[in-house]
């Protein structure tokens, strides 16, 4: 049986591994991550179509990329998995309640792991909701102040605003970066010999094949996945969530926390 | 890695595909927009199917015509502008790996591209956001209302004009589409190029392609160099030239078709050859560059 735990025990999680080790990756796999693991959509039918709001494309290359980052065994290698987790107060339809077609999706999981223990996938969003002085925390002790490289389409001076001064910034495409991921990953090797102390992948899909990329590549970091967070402070609606909280966020990191 | 011709060929495109998707995006949520508007002149006051000359109409057109940019961006209009706003950051992406492939090595990007991008992203939004259409989309569509309350007009014939102004005819565009079409265009274009030209200006590039495949209506200013490899001091030269190479300063009032007014040695760069014009000054290596051109300088 597949366990997703809370945000509480999530968060404890990488918080732990943070502070016990210079290199831990959080990498985070949702619905649509689930249904390009496996190729096909929860009907079982092949992706045939661009999906979610980063509109990837699926491809043979990219499932075989998303599935070696997704079978990396190592406690270090976090991850965060959209499966039947507690819903938690303020979680609803469309605000981070556990998906109706879970079981769907954990029938799928189960076809390419036997991993059976996963973080909550929707812990930083959640957090930054709901309980954001607890989401400021982790930023504080964890991430702001130290060597920050950020990867993703959104204007890193939108990106400070959570995360304090970025130290490098490695633009992406703004939908389906994978496709593209061969213009763009030359520029992420450079910057990587600059030794980022955490970094901040924000580019879909793609975000989950460099996870694999960097940690096979040996990269010594805190290398964590946040997610749609960042499209939430751009004001860009790319998500459902995004719709109903995000300018309650946008609004409250208007100004830059540096 | 893509080959440089597939970078250079979707770099390309894209100055005509973002664009068209987005002007296509536009052109779907004019229904949304008149089905907004006729929402509202259901508070005219009718009688047997006529609009009344009361001065409740008149204050009604008014309230109607001071909320038509909020009624076009609570149409998908909003997130067309969005998806659009984010095409910059990916054709900037492309432009990385273009600088990237022909050098041979990943290209910084600088504070000071980050910063040309954000300006162009802002100048875009601007001249698309809810302000600029309130402005221009007003007039006309003020007139008819007025004309409908001013001269007793039929309701349903108001409903008709609305109707051809927003959603347009087979000949004509609708009014919100015809705002964007352009100004979409050129911003993107204008964008890709200044961005091209800041990178290639910062790296020292000397020689430049004068790129894009023809389309209808090339002007001839741009066919006669389409394909042709210049130094950066010979493009300097055609805002004066009017594109020959002697030293023979344009006459006033003697500019090629579509030049932009504004267009100097420094705006050439991303005005190229003006209105609508989808052709790029790329920057090329000069071992990209034939002998017999190299012998000019």
């Amino acid at each position: 049986m597949i366990t997703v735990y809370n945000t509480p025990r999530s968060l404890t999680f990488i918080d732990r591994a943070m502070k016990g080790s210079d290199r831990v990756f959080f990498t985070r796999f949702g619905d649509n991550d689930i249904m390009q693991l496996t190729g096909t959509d929860l009907k079982n039918k092949p992706l045939m179509k661009p999906m979610g709001g980063n509109r990837t494309t699926w491809s043979k290359q990219l499932q075989k990329e998303m599935l070696h980052s997704f079978l990396i065994n190592d406690p270090d290698f976090l991850k965060g998995l959209s499966g039947s987790y507690r819903k938690e107060p303020g979680m609803r339809a469309g605000l981070f309640a556990p998906f109706p077609y879970n079981k769907a999706l954990e029938v799928k999981v189960k076809s390419v792991t036997n991993e059976q223990r996963f973080l909550n996938p929707v812990l930083f969003h959640y957090l930054i909701c709901f309980k954001p002085h607890i989401f400021e925390r982790f930023v504080k002790d964890n991430i702001r102040g130290r060597k920050i490289l950020f990867i993703g389409s959104v204007d890193s001076e939108v990106a400070e605003r959570v995360l304090g001064k970025i130290d490098c910034f490695v633009r992406t495409p703004t939908t389906d970066a994978y496709t593209k991921i061969n213009l763009w990953y030359p520029y992420l090797e450079k910057v990587l010999k600059e030794k980022p102390e955490v970094i901040i992948p924000t580019c879909g899909q793609a975000t989950r094949v460099i996870q694999g990329r960097m940690w096979n590549a040996g990269v010594r970091a805190h290398s964590i996945d946040m997610g749609s967070l960042f499209d939430a402070l751009a004001g860009n609606p790319t998500r459902t969530w995004i719709k109903m909280m995000g300018a309650e966020i946008q609004q409250r990191y208007a100004e830059t926390v540096n | 890695m893509p080959t440089l011709s597939e970078i250079i060929n979707d770099k390309l495109d894209r100055l005509d595909d973002v664009p068209e998707a987005f002007n296509s995006a536009v052109k779907a949520s004019q229904q949304e927009v008149l089905r907004g508007i006729l929402v509202l002149i259901g508070s005219l006051d009718v009688k047997d199917g006529i609009i009344l000359t009361t001065t409740a109409n008149f204050v009604a057109v008014q309230a109607i015509t001071n909320q038509l940019g909020t009624i076009v961006f609570a149409t998908s209009y909003h997130d067309a502008l969005i998806t659009f706003a984010g095409e910059y950051n990916t054709q900037a992406v492309l432009n990385q790996g273009y600088f990237t492939k022909i050098l041979g090595e990943a290209i910084e990007d600088k504070a000071v591209y980050q910063n040309m991008l954000r300006v162009s992203q802002a100048d875009s939004v601007n001249l698309l956001n809810s302000a600029t259409l309130q402005t221009n989309l007003s007039p006309p569509i003020k007139n008819i209302l007025l004309s409908g309350v001013s001269n007793n007009q039929s309701f349903s014939e108001l409903v008709l004009s609305l109707n051809t102004e927003i959603l347009g005819t087979p000949e004509r565009d609708g009014s919100l589409l015809h705002h964007t079409k352009q100004l979409a265009r050129d911003a993107f274009n204008i964008s890709d190029s200044r961005y091209t030209n800041i990178v290639a200006e910062d790296l020292n590039f000397e020689w430049f392609q004068y790129s894009r495949g023809t389309v209808k209506d090339t002007r001839k200013f741009c066919l006669s160099r389409q394909g042709k490899f210049y130094h950066k001091t010979e493009v300097e030269l055609w805002p004066t030239t009017n594109g020959s190479f002697e030293a023979n300063p344009t006459p006033r009032g003697k500019q090629w078709q579509g030049r932009n007014p504004t267009t100097d040695s420094a705006t050439i760069w991303y005005l190229r050859g003006g209105f609508n014009c989808l052709h790029t000054i790329l920057p090329v290596l000069e071992s990209q560059v034939p002998k017999e051109v190299l012998a000019r300088i």
